[in-house]
């Protein structure tokens, strides 16, 4: 069986110290000496899968069993799986649990856009300092209850941003932008301490979620 | 000089998020009997609500626009969602309870 070669649109400007190959993708689980610093850690999530879903009233629907939550910005974690609600039309829904990744389904109103997207997640302490120096955008409003979403520029950027926790940020954005929204970023949130970190880092963190 | 719009699925966002989409043109007119002037004063001319009047107050100069326009404004930068709201174009300030999505 032929496996197609898929390549992040992250080129990060460290020497991996642990690989795996997943799906056609070779996701770094380590960087060599990560474990120095404490964070916060940049981490390419560009592997995981991520879907679409439209319908004219997004929120009656179950895509892939998944209930959409009813408020704009909205956010559902189940299991492995986080569902945003975007807007009145649209949902989107990751594959953030560690383990292997499920097959895309067949259904109407789902479209598969993990190609299309560069993802990446802050994790650690330190996030927040670090984050302040690539957007405007509140990201932590304690007005709101964790997770949330928030749409909109970072760096520039149309992202969509899901804040976990103080210390876990994940975004999604156009994979056009991926090479150069993370030199920027790391130029601009380096003053933070923002370093590169492998995939390790954010499944340690995720699974507390 | 700086202002914010509300999105009504964002929420409160900086002007630059957002792109003008053109004043509220009301309806378009009907085609049958429509004559090439009518058709052409639809598209291209803006009407300002009230008209205008000179700026009041010390200090104050030029025009000031009299009254609130409906205008278009698209969250290019957040949600993607086309919306209308009514603004003052002299004080760049919102009414409240307006912005229905496009």
């Amino acid at each position: 069986m032929r496996t197609a070669l898929r390549r992040s649109p992250v080129e990060l400007p460290a020497r991996a110290a642990a690989t795996e190959q997943r799906d056609g993708w070779t996701v770094v689980l380590r960087y060599e000496g990560e474990e120095r610093h404490g964070g916060p850690w940049l981490v390419d999530l560009s592997h995981r899968r991520r879907w679409d879903y439209q319908d004219r009233n997004v929120g009656a629907h179950t895509p892939m069993d998944l209930p959409v939550p009813p408020e704009f910005g909205e956010v559902g974690v189940h299991g492995p799986f986080v569902i945003n609600r975007m807007n009145r039309t649209q949902a989107a829904i990751w594959h953030l649990g560690a383990g292997s990744p499920p097959k895309s389904p067949r259904a109407a109103g789902l479209t598969e856009t993990t190609d299309g997207h560069c993802m990446l997640a802050f994790v650690s302490h330190g996030v927040s300092a670090a984050l302040e120096h690539l957007t405007p955008l509140d990201l932590f409003d304690p007005s709101r209850a964790t997770p949330f979403l928030t749409q909109g520029p970072v760096l520039r950027v149309p992202c969509q941003i899901v804040t976990f926790a103080p210390d876990l940020v994940v975004m999604s954005l156009a994979r056009g932008h991926g090479r150069t929204f993370v030199r920027a970023a790391l130029a601009s949130g380096g003053v933070a301490g923002l370093r590169i970190g492998g995939e390790g880092i954010f499944n340690r963190r995720f699974t507390k979620v | 000089m700086t202002f914010r719009l509300t999105c009504p699925v964002c929420g409160k966002r900086d002007i630059c998020e957002f792109t003008f989409g053109g004043q509220e043109r009301g309806p378009r007119p009907e085609q049958e009997g429509l004559s090439a002037e009518e058709h052409f004063r639809w598209v291209q001319f803006r009407m300002i609500p009230g008209g205008a009047e000179p700026a009041q107050g010390a200090g104050q100069r030029g025009w000031r626009q009299a009254a609130l326009q409906q205008e278009w404004w698209y969250h290019g930068q957040g949600c993607g969602v086309w919306f209308r709201t009514t603004r003052d174009p002299a004080t760049n300030r919102e009414v409240e309870g307006d912005g229905g999505e496009g």
